[in-house]
């Protein structure tokens, strides 16, 4: 009985081919209609990445030019900063969404069958260790080529990335199917690596060969490397496959779910809704806590429940600690006023992740309605552990202006910068989503939800319009505080709400 | 003497299909009113435009005589709402959730409140649990919980007896009673015959024949 059971069961492959063939039975277009009506999205997408290869280009050659000493031994660190930060990001995100998973669906009818886990689960495995191949190549093109290196050395640099960011992501699989934390222990070790890095660059005691300095041995250790990294990822991706039987369903149980629900923000361009699906990952993994009680009433006990939550998740604010590597480092290159841009941008690359209790009461009214305050008072109490983080990482990089100012004007210009990073912080918080209830907005790509391409720029564009001014010396400064002052005006109003259509008839 | 809740006149439209078309309501204090219809009359949309979640086509919401403005702190410390949507601080324990809230409206003996709270919802098991880790009937007894932790003069409740037990519409009935003799207003919506006709002193029906008994 149980011979014949198992004969009759079919195998991975088939299955996925039966259901492709149902899907191709349905499908009304051949794939060239599709590439017809893409044509536009083709086009754009041509066009937009030959200007931005332009860019790169011509930020090269300006830097060939006028990159020296101090600037030139930071630019000899470039391809190996920006290899390891693709490598520390692939990691992350094989974490943290699989990186072996299958859809909720998948999960529901095919993994209770007998059939052979490891057959519905092996193509989606090489798919992802591929992929985080190519987009870490990808991500790591720019800063390879704006280093100035030789076609042969940016090509091993880019082989090498790649091979790191899939051996990495195989690592990550073989972790997850077996339940080990090893990859969350490459990923410190990721992290402290390139920290080093950031911290010789800044104090001036690390470089690499100079660009177009054809040292032999040089080109054979990065192609020994670029080998090496290859090697290692088809190794481990080998070994993850072989693994994938063993994998269990409550292990992808935990980001079955992920997917489509950040698949679904993705759609929508919508990133706030793209941070609350990764809080409730994030917090999905602990089933409770030891409660902490007490404390101040009023509004402060919102402040106080937003100190408390530094004790219960300290790892943003030690990666903002970490982080003032970086000003430092953009002084050591001569970055001159560049660095309080580079400050106010890592400001807000980890600000939202200071702002969960902000980020809560501003995603739904929910929570808000429940507080006897006004919209303005729970904002701002919520805003202030974060934005006090934010000002304090932005005065401890303020020795680092001392290159362009004497100390109180450094002291000022670090308050203008924390000031822009507390704004963008706010801004991409509580921004709104894409309003789907209201008319469409006619682009050429054709109807288009209001705020929906805004939506993507969220935070970057206080960053852009309060950060840009600090480049200019005298009146920009006073008008960079202007404009962070005013968005954190506007950010908090009060009679922000959610169904803004109609006003209420009295 | 001007009620607590007066609800004149109220009409909302959903493009052509008009819902809720000059409803008339009042809640004195210490009293109950329900109401109630079969699906889609507009009970829950009469709730929402109530308490400001829902903007109203015509017509006025007062507390005390004054137009009802949820964006207003007094407002917000008289009326405890519970709707099915209700959101949770992922990161915040059920223990935590009910002593903020209770910190936050000011409340006496908050340690002493939200204890019993919990103890009387039967949440005491689960108090250190973070809201993914509740089932849903815990969750809507951690709802109700937070509109009975802080101070209140007015209750409005969607369908409250949604996921709870025999034993917790038990408690849910003996805890309206015992909220309409502290004085409180209570406003709820309901299809459960047996609930409304123990706590409620009058029954707004909408639907095809709108009216109140």
């Amino acid at each position: 009985m149980s011979i014949d059971a198992a004969r009759a069961t079919p195998r991975g492959g088939e299955l996925r081919a039966t259901m492709r063939d149902w899907r191709r039975g349905r499908s009304e277009l051949k794939i060239w209609q599709v590439f017809e009506d893409a044509y536009v999205a083709l086009l754009s997408t041509v066009i937009i990445g030959s200007m931005a290869g332009n860019v790169v280009w011509g930020l090269r050659t300006m830097t060939d030019a006028a990159c020296r000493g101090a600037c030139a031994d930071a630019r000899s660190l470039l391809p190996m900063s920006a290899a390891l930060l693709a490598v520390l990001l692939a990691l992350a995100l094989a974490r943290l969404l699989g990186p072996v998973f299958v859809s909720p669906a998948a999960s529901a009818w095919l993994l209770s069958t007998p059939v052979d886990r490891r057959d519905l689960l092996r193509p989606s495995l090489w798919r992802t260790v591929a992929g985080a191949g190519f987009a870490a190549a990808a991500l790591a093109a720019a800063p390879v080529l704006l280093a100035g290196r030789g076609p042969a050395e940016s090509a091993l640099h880019l082989a090498a990335v790649a091979g790191a960011a899939a051996a990495g992501t195989a690592y990550a699989a073989r972790c997850q199917i077996r339940e080990r934390r090893g990859a969350v222990r490459v990923t410190w070790l990721v992290t402290a690596t390139l920290w080093i890095l950031m911290l010789a660059a800044a104090s001036g005691r690390a470089e690499l060969p100079p660009p177009g300095v054809s040292d032999t041995s040089w080109l054979v250790g990065l192609a020994a490397g670029a080998a090496l990294t290859i090697g290692l990822a088809v190794v481990l991706a080998f070994g993850s496959d072989r693994d994938l039987a063993l994998v269990r369903r409550r292990t992808l149980a935990e980001t079955e779910s992920t997917w489509p629900s950040l698949s679904g923000a993705l759609a929508s361009f919508d990133l706030g809704l793209m941070y609350d699906v990764l809080l409730a990952r994030r917090w999905s993994t602990a089933a409770s806590v030891r409660s902490r009680r007490g404390g101040p009433k009023g509004a402060m006990a919102l402040v106080h429940r937003d100190l408390l939550r530094v004790a219960r998740v300290p790892q943003p604010w030690i990666l903002l600690l970490i982080l003032l590597v970086v000003p430092y480092a953009l002084a050591a290159a001569e970055a001159g006023r560049g660095v309080m841009l580079g400050t106010s941008l890592t400001a807000l690359l980890v600000g939202p992740s200071l702002c969960a209790g902000l980020r809560v009461v501003t995603r739904t009214d929910g929570l808000l309605v429940m507080l006897p305050f006004r919209r303005r008072t729970v904002l701002t109490a919520h805003l202030l552990v974060p934005g006090l983080g934010l000002m304090a990482y932005a005065l401890l990089a303020a020795p680092a202006l001392l290159t362009i100012a004497e100390p109180p004007e450094a002291v000022g210009l670090s308050v203008a910068t924390g000031l822009v990073g507390v704004a963008a912080t706010a801004r991409s918080v509580c921004a709104r989503p894409p309003d789907f209830a209201r008319p469409l907005v006619s682009t050429p790509a054709g109807g288009v939800p209001t705020g929906l391409v805004a939506n993507l720029a969220r935070g970057i564009d206080v960053w852009l319009v309060a950060g840009l001014p600090l480049l200019i010396e005298g009146w920009g400064v006073g008008l960079s505080v202007g404009v962070s002052v005013l968005t954190l005006w506007w950010v908090t109003r009060p009679d922000a709400r959610r169904e803004s259509g109609r006003p209420q008839p009295r | 003497m001007t009620a607590l809740l007066s609800v004149r006149a109220l009409r909302r439209a959903f493009g052509d299909h008009v819902v809720l078309d000059s409803v008339e309501l009042t809640v004195e204090e210490g009293e109950a009113v329900a109401v109630v219809g079969p699906n889609g009359s507009g009970k829950s949309t009469l709730l929402r435009c109530v308490v400001g979640a829902m903007a109203r086509d015509g017509g006025a919401v007062l507390l005390d005589g004054e137009p009802l403005d949820e964006r207003s702190p007094r407002v917000r410390r008289d009326v405890a709402v519970v709707m099915d949507d209700i959101d949770f601080f992922p990161d915040l324990s059920l223990v935590e959730h009910l002593d903020l809230l209770a910190r936050a409206h000011g409340a006496d003996d908050v340690e002493e409140v939200v204890d019993d709270v919990l103890e009387e919802l039967r949440l005491v098991e689960v108090s250190g649990h973070l809201p993914s880790a509740l089932s849903s009937g815990q969750r809507r007894r951690l709802a109700l919980a937070s509109a009975l932790v802080r101070p209140r003069r007015l209750l409005v409740l969607d369908e409250p007896e949604q996921r709870l037990d025999a034993e917790g519409v038990a408690w849910l009935k003996d805890r309206l009673l015992r909220e309409k003799q502290a004085g409180s207003g209570v406003l709820l919506v309901s299809h459960r015959a047996d609930l409304v006709e123990a706590t409620c002193d009058r029954v707004l029906r909408l639907g095809e024949h709108s009216d109140v008994d």
